[in-house]
């Protein structure tokens, strides 16, 4: 019968999908693209070290060298010297290690003098980039607007901007910002990207707040206080700040926020911002289920009291970060997830949501209840979700919106008919590639330093990114930062005859006669091929050794970086 | 008939149960989790990561997942929670959530002012319910509020328009609708017209339409009549009817330019039959030759390929849905995938192959009003 061949056809899909999904093997969708000159000499390859020989290394973990970026959380060194490159760091994958390194770091964190401070995140950021040449800086991140020439604006390099500074031209009380995706969510303690901080940093209040010139000013807070050993803080809460519902903002309330976000239920991807709080990590582990053992308590409804571990001098910058919001609980308990929704949700910032729709747009309005309500000058804020970036430009030329975003292509068009509208905003953060020293051949010192000075990185920005305003980068430390030491200062510059010699010296260690005896894999993830295929180039031929590259899809990439980091 | 129509029904049940359970498993083989990458990019540290899994029971066993899964969905009808926007659910993103709910808060802030902003309902009211209740949030009783039928209808007119699943249907629907009533009869007309002048026009738009890339089709007319001739607005849409036009035009017309062709040929074929040249002989006029023995049967290929066209043009057009900026569920089918997150990759999957198979059994069933040698058993 016709019907029973189907039901066995059906039998057996039905075991082949239960088999895969029990085996889960190990499948990669990689796509390697080989020079086809590569081929012809890879037979000739010494290849003395096989993967899996390595510590901690799996089958799989081939790359030479990695792209990858960080964007700045707050404006101290430690946030990319020591929480993205410390040997221990699960947010990179080149195994170096090295004491002084970490002497240094400890240090740093416990200087409270920031002249010194700086000078060890130097020393720091000198042995990463300069002695080990661990990772090779390309350039320091910013971002590019546009915005009408008669508005006022703002944007500080961290926390997105406040609207509540802007001014709007006589006449006008709406603004209108492009946001370019739906925001993941407004849930204060969950959201970690920009377009929802954009819209929270509206809606909420921390304790400080970034100014234009990426300085802090008080903002939920009137003033702190560090104990002599540098581990406890007092902060004092200004007292007319009120919730958009007219309740009080209380101490109890950041208290409230900080342990919402560490409770392992609510599952926060920035709890770890937190662990220098006593208390935080093992609370947010599960090694403790005691909220009271975190070191944060409301010594009265106006005063705040933070114990950390060990004295953290950048811990400043952290009470500007939006880790430091007030959530209320009851409201939180009263709508469940739904407390984000408009009309639920309450805060204690300048504006408040009164729409959202969804994928579509969302809609902000003054808050009478914020404490500074009469310096707050733009009455409403409207926000549509424009993803594609040609039709937002044709929404903007039509003066459908007041900020907005561009095509690429566009730029030379926007500079020629419309300079007045573009502008370069800080974004502080670093674009590098990072080399994996447990791998030959860039486990040799010397072609790790050969590999950093035959990057043209100003010819990358001017020729292939047009972006001649960018930052060519040579040390991690982004140009924002205090202890930005600048080309020349850190690291390497394009430099081919020391290339050369550094490649010579590599050679003679490794016993190869001809650079194209020697391959490298570089991976990346979509996305970078502009610059990524020029690097590729650019060893190609100022060295004279064979890259492959390797290009895979984000998840797919991170994923497979993190496996070989375990 | 009923018969036929019944047993396809049942037969399509393990048909979609096995689609889920093919979409499950290959969500896990692919590399890189819901997970893996926070909503800035950035990598998750494995402590907190530990956390998210836990959270969403991402931890448990994958048969266990798929059968709670499973589970919910049959027999509550829900699809999980998103796993990458955090507060939300697969219902709330595919249908927009509770409609009647909105009624009936609006209902309550006519009645208790801005006191209405601290109650609740007792329980999410139901679409045929009598009364809802209405509490405080401390769970104290308020009043029963009385669902009337304007309420209910109220409440299926706001999710016709504006659930996300409809806001795509409705696209969908416009475009299909364009292409059919210029594809058809453009493809008639070049078939009556066998190679003259305008034969020769009409293939040539229609080769055009299927050449151009949506995409490309999209921006241009942005260009053209939002920017240049400022005649339509730039984007969205279910606020004006000079919205539709643009999606319409960029969504239909690939599939008006195939319906053309496929419409042309067939008629070619048919009027070369021998049973329009008795038609013809027995006296009767051209028009009710063409249209009432030509045009019937050269329809079928038409029927055929408009089951799967429906299916995917009603659930919404990745493109024209990101061109465009509306808020339909055609977005998710790409960024629930390169997201990663699971329940929405399922919940978009699930309403697709729905759909393809209810638009494919429409297409058999209407093969038997076209064609009466077709028939059921």
């Amino acid at each position: 019968m016709k019907t029973r061949t189907w039901y066995l056809l059906a039998g057996v899909v039905v075991l082949a999908a239960l088999l895969i999904t029990a085996c889960k093997p190990q499948v990669q969708t990689v796509v390697v693209t080989v020079p086809p000159e590569v081929k012809e000499v890879q037979v000739t390859v010494p290849v003395p070290v096989t993967p899996e020989e390595e510590e901690g290394l799996g089958a799989q973990c081939t790359y030479n060298a990695y792209r990858m970026g960080w964007v700045m959380d707050y404006a101290d060194a430690n946030n990319i010297v020591n929480e993205v490159f410390h040997p221990d760091s699960p947010f990179q994958y080149t195994f170096w290690d090295d004491q002084t390194f970490r002497d240094l770091v400890d240090q740093a964190l416990v200087e409270t003098d920031p002249d010194a401070r700086v000078a060890l995140w130097q020393q720091a950021e000198q042995i990463l980039v300069t002695d080990y040449a661990a990772v090779i800086p390309i350039f320091h991140y910013d971002r590019t607007a546009l915005v009408r020439p008669d508005i006022q604006y703002e944007f500080p390099p961290f926390g997105g901007p406040s609207f509540m500074k802007w001014q709007l031209p006589e006449g006008r009380d709406t603004l209108r910002v492009r946001l370019g995706t739906e925001p993941p969510t407004l849930d204060v303690n969950l959201a970690t990207d920009t377009t929802s901080h954009m819209i929270l940093n509206q809606l909420m209040e921390s304790l400080y707040r970034y100014k234009g010139d990426g300085t802090i000013e008080p903002a939920g807070a009137e003033s702190y206080e560090v104990s002599e050993d540098g581990t406890v803080y007092t902060i004092h809460l200004r007292q007319d700040a009120k919730w958009s519902d007219g309740e009080p903002v209380v101490a109890q309330h950041y208290v409230d926020g900080v342990l919402r976000l560490l409770n392992p239920e609510t599952a926060a991807e920035y709890a770890y911002v937190m662990y220098y709080i006593s208390g935080a990590q093992a609370y947010n582990t599960g090694e403790t289920d005691d909220p009271s053992t975190v070191g944060i308590r409301a010594i009265d409804d106006y005063t705040l009291e933070v114990t950390l571990d060990k004295p953290q001098a950048f811990f400043d910058s952290i009470l500007a970060f939006f880790t430091f919001y007030p959530v209320r609980l009851d409201v939180i308990e009263q709508y469940g997830d739904q407390w984000t929704e408009p009309g639920n949700f309450v805060g204690n910032g300048p504006y408040v949501l009164t729409e959202w729709a969804h994928e579509d747009h969302l809609v902000i309005e003054k808050n009478p209840n914020y404490h500074d309500a009469d310096q707050v000058s733009i009455e409403r804020v409207e926000f549509p979700i424009i993803v594609e970036d040609a039709t937002a430009l044709a929404a903007y030329e039509r003066g459908e919106l007041d900020v907005s975003g561009y095509p690429s292509e566009e730029l030379p068009r926007i500079l020629e008919e419309m300079p007045d509208h573009f502008v370069r905003l800080p974004y502080p953060g670093t674009y590098y590639i990072g080399l994996n020293t447990a791998l030959a051949p860039t486990d040799n010192l010397n072609f790790r330093k050969a590999l950093a000075s035959s990057i043209d990185k100003r010819a990358i920005l001017d020729a292939v990114l047009n972006m001649p305003w960018r930052i060519d980068a040579c040390g991690v430390i982004p140009p924002e930062i205090p202890g930005y030491q600048g080309c020349g200062k850190v690291g390497y510059q394009f430099d081919l005859d020391a290339a050369q010699q550094y490649l010579q010296a590599a050679m003679d260690e490794m016993g190869i006669e001809d650079p194209g005896d020697i391959s490298i894999q570089l991976w990346f993830n979509r996305g970078n091929e502009d610059v990524i295929e020029a690097v590729e180039e650019q060893w190609e031929t100022n060295l004279g050794i064979n890259v492959n590259v390797v290009n895979m899809e984000w998840g797919a990439y991170l994923d497979t970086l993190d496996s070989c980091n375990d | 008939m009923q018969r036929f129509i019944i047993r396809r029904i049942l037969w399509n049940i393990p048909v979609l149960i096995l689609i889920s359970m093919v979409t499950f498993g290959m969500m896990q083989i692919v590399p890189g989790g819901p997970f893996t990458a926070g909503a800035s990019g950035r990598p998750i540290p494995p402590e907190i990561r530990a956390h998210m899994m836990a959270k969403y029971g991402l931890d448990k066993p994958v048969w266990q997942q798929y059968l709670n899964y499973m589970g919910r969905l049959i027999l509550h009808f829900d699809f999980g929670p998103s796993l990458r926007r955090p507060g939300r659910t697969v219902n709330q993103m595919l249908f927009g959530g509770n409609f009647l709910v909105d009624v009936l808060r609006e209902h309550l802030r006519d009645e208790f002012g801005t006191a209405a902003s601290s109650m609740t309902f007792a329980e999410p009211p139901g679409l045929f319910d009598s009364r809802a209740l209405v509490v405080k949030t401390s769970g104290e009783p308020v009043a029963y509020i009385y669902i009337t039928w304007a309420d209910r209808f109220e409440a299926v007119k706001r999710f016709l328009t504006l659930a996300p699943v409809m806001v795509s249907a409705q696209v969908g629907l416009v475009s299909i609708a364009l292409a059919l009533l210029i594809g058809i009869p453009l493809g008639i007309i070049s078939a009556l017209k066998q190679n003259t002048w305008i034969d020769y026009i009409a293939m040539f738009i229609s080769m055009l339409g299927v050449s151009i890339p949506n995409f490309i089709l999209g921006i241009g007319l942005i260009l053209i009549f939002a920017l240049w001739l400022g005649w339509l607005p730039t984007y969205g849409w279910g606020e004006s009817w000079k919205q539709v036009i643009m999606p319409a035009i960029t969504l239909g017309t690939g599939g008006m330019a195939f319906i053309a062709r496929l419409t042309r040929a067939s008629m070619l074929e048919v009027i070369r039959a021998d049973y329009i040249r008795t038609a013809r002989a027995k006296g009767l006029a051209e028009r009710v030759v063409i249209l009432r023995h030509a045009l019937k049967n050269s329809l079928i290929p038409v029927t055929t390929v408009l089951g799967p066209m429906m299916a995917a043009w009603l659930t919404g057009s990745f493109l024209v849905e990101w061109v465009f900026s509306i808020g339909g569920i055609g977005k998710f089918f790409v960024s629930a995938v390169t997201d990663r997150d699971y329940t929405l990759i399922m919940g978009t999957i699930l309403i697709y192959s729905t759909a393809l198979v209810l638009f494919n059994l429409a297409v058999d069933i209407a093969y038997g009003f076209i064609d009466p040698r077709i028939r059921f058993d």
